[in-house]
């Protein structure tokens, strides 16, 4: 046996680092000697060892010790590995609905993400590039105080009311997004008229059970209404063009001009609850991803924890 | 270091063989502990000479076995088809890496120390009939040879044990330990390497491995 280049330095060497020459050399015939080399790279070590002896040897004492080691053979268990049936628990079969639960534990993560993502571009992305919470900054909340002040003066049963005809006209709820203006949001009840406040009175009600909640939540829910899915025209597009689809008078128009009292405004045509239901479903829109964000992110989260109970029993 | 070779190679696997695999592989994953503990069965041995030699200590080889054939039971939905044994050996493998890692400090004993071991199992070759001279010997180089293999570091023994001792391909090593094929190949080349600078320190061992290779 003579491997004495390679004697040199291997007995020092631990490291998976970068390769000499005679490592690659080591490592061609080593593979060589494992068939794990293509064509090429036999055809190549063969041409080596037929004329370089060193080279051969070096092959030969590679074989030996991998024929001395793979005679060390299995060894035989000193006992029976078997699992009794009360040490461990079922496995999760691959059919049963927990895997099947766990697998989808990836697909709700990612449909999750994509709520929330939606979730936030329609909470964010106003059509005239203003968001809610800008249009509450730029006016130093006025506009959300002047509603909640109005709506204080309203009687209860307005909103309530609202709130009901703004349930029943649901049905139209994504057929038009509203129109929307820089100061529309958030003043959904300014006049306290049925007409005004139902939009804003449903967002509301969806976000405070009593009546006072609701009186907050119609500023609130007028703001998130304004930000709506692809809602809106521009800012300075006249609300007579909008006649043809969709009827002018929309909570954001008229809180436009909140001096304007409720005489004043004309009497809304028959389609005007399908403009305004779409206030309320852009808005609904919004608050819809975002339960469905949350469901998703819980459920992965709840199978998160599942998975990881069932590997600590392990 | 303790050890209890048996000479002959598992034997190659045939259709039928693979078909009762197959079928036990099946029932387990049906949730039939009887099928997996037949499967435990059958690979046991191998499972135990892997950790046994990662690890260096019986008792250690012999809880981290149990451990991945319980892993490997709770865990049987997500095998996937293809070999069952590497995957055992997988879940084993990264068993007595964990293992290996929590160790301060590896032992280290001589090859006196290993032939003192109580701890140390059988070391005869079963199904084999060598004259008491040629077992004696034999005894002797397989100390030395498994007394050779604890001297590697850990992620080289991994990698030689599995493909000299259990014959796993490149492939199969890559998928077990996680690393690229051509860590796997400069691995084994320098743990080739290392255990044949061990040999070549032995006299005695060295004309051993030398009468090995004649005879074969």
């Amino acid at each position: 046996m003579n491997l004495m280049f390679w004697r040199r330095r291997n007995h020092e060497a631990h490291n998976d680092g970068p390769t000499s020459g005679e490592d690659r050399l080591m490592e061609q015939l080593s593979a060589y000697l494992d068939g794990e080399l293509d064509d090429a790279e036999t055809a190549e070590v063969e041409a080596l060892i037929a004329r370089d002896s060193s080279a051969a040897e070096v092959l030969e004492d590679l074989r030996l010790v991998r024929s001395a080691f793979g005679a060390l053979g299995e060894v035989r268990a000193p006992r029976s590995f078997a699992i009794p049936a009360e040490a461990v628990a079922a496995p999760r079969s691959a059919g049963s609905p927990l895997a099947l639960f766990r697998r989808t534990e990836l697909f709700m993560r990612a449909s999750a993400a994509v709520a929330a993502l939606f979730f936030v571009v329609a909470l964010v992305n106003s059509p005239n590039g203003e968001t809610p919470v800008a249009n509450f900054a730029s006016d130093g909340g006025q506009t959300a105080m002047s509603a909640a002040a109005t709506a204080d003066e309203a009687p209860a049963q307005e909103s309530l009311r609202a709130t009901e005809e703004g349930a029943q006209g649901a049905a139209g709820t994504l057929a038009a997004p509203e129109p929307a203006t820089a100061e529309g949001g958030g003043t959904g009840g300014t006049d306290g008229t049925d007409d005004d406040g139902d939009a804003a009175g449903t967002m509301g009600a969806l976000t405070a059970p009593s009546p006072e909640a609701a009186n907050t939540g119609e500023a609130s829910g007028g703001a998130a209404s304004e930000g709506g899915v692809g809602g809106g025209l521009p800012e300075d597009a006249p609300t007579s063009d909008m006649q043809g689809d969709v009827p002018p008078t929309s909570p954001g128009e008229t809180s436009a001009d909140s001096s304007r009292s409720a005489e004043e405004l004309r009497p809304l045509p028959a389609g005007t609850e399908l403009a305004k239901d779409s206030s309320q479903g852009v808005g609904g829109m919004v608050l819809g991803l975002g339960v469905v964000a949350g469901l998703l992110t819980a459920l992965s989260v709840l199978t998160a924890w599942n998975r990881r109970s069932g590997d600590s029993t392990r | 270091m303790t050890s209890s070779p048996t000479p002959s190679p598992e034997p190659a696997p045939s259709a039928a063989s693979d078909d009762i695999l197959d079928a036990l592989v099946e029932r387990a994953r049906a949730g039939e502990l009887q099928a997996f503990n037949a499967l435990v069965a059958r690979f046991q041995d191998g499972v135990y000479s892997l950790t046994l030699r990662m690890l260096g200590s019986s008792q250690a080889a012999e809880d981290c076995t149990q451990d991945a054939f319980i892993k490997a039971w709770q865990r049987i939905d997500t095998f996937r088809g293809g070999s069952f044994r590497s995957w055992v050996f997988t879940i084993a493998a990264n068993q007595a890496r964990d293992e290996l890692r929590k160790r301060v400090r590896r032992p280290t004993r001589s090859l006196d120390e290993a032939r003192d071991d109580p701890d140390r199992p059988d070391l005869d070759p079963p199904g084999d009939e060598p004259s008491p001279e040629d077992e004696a010997e034999r005894g002797e180089m397989r100390i030395a040879l498994e007394q050779a293999l604890m001297t590697l570091p850990d992620d080289w023994r991994e990698v030689v044990v599995m493909s000299d001792i259990h014959g796993m391909d490149y492939r199969e090593i890559a998928e077990a330990t996680g690393l690229a094929l051509g860590t796997v190949k400069s691995r084994l080349s320098r743990a080739r390497g290392r255990l044949r600078d061990v040999i070549l320190e032995s006299r005695e061992l060295s004309e051993a491995v030398e009468r090995l290779g004649v005879r074969r």
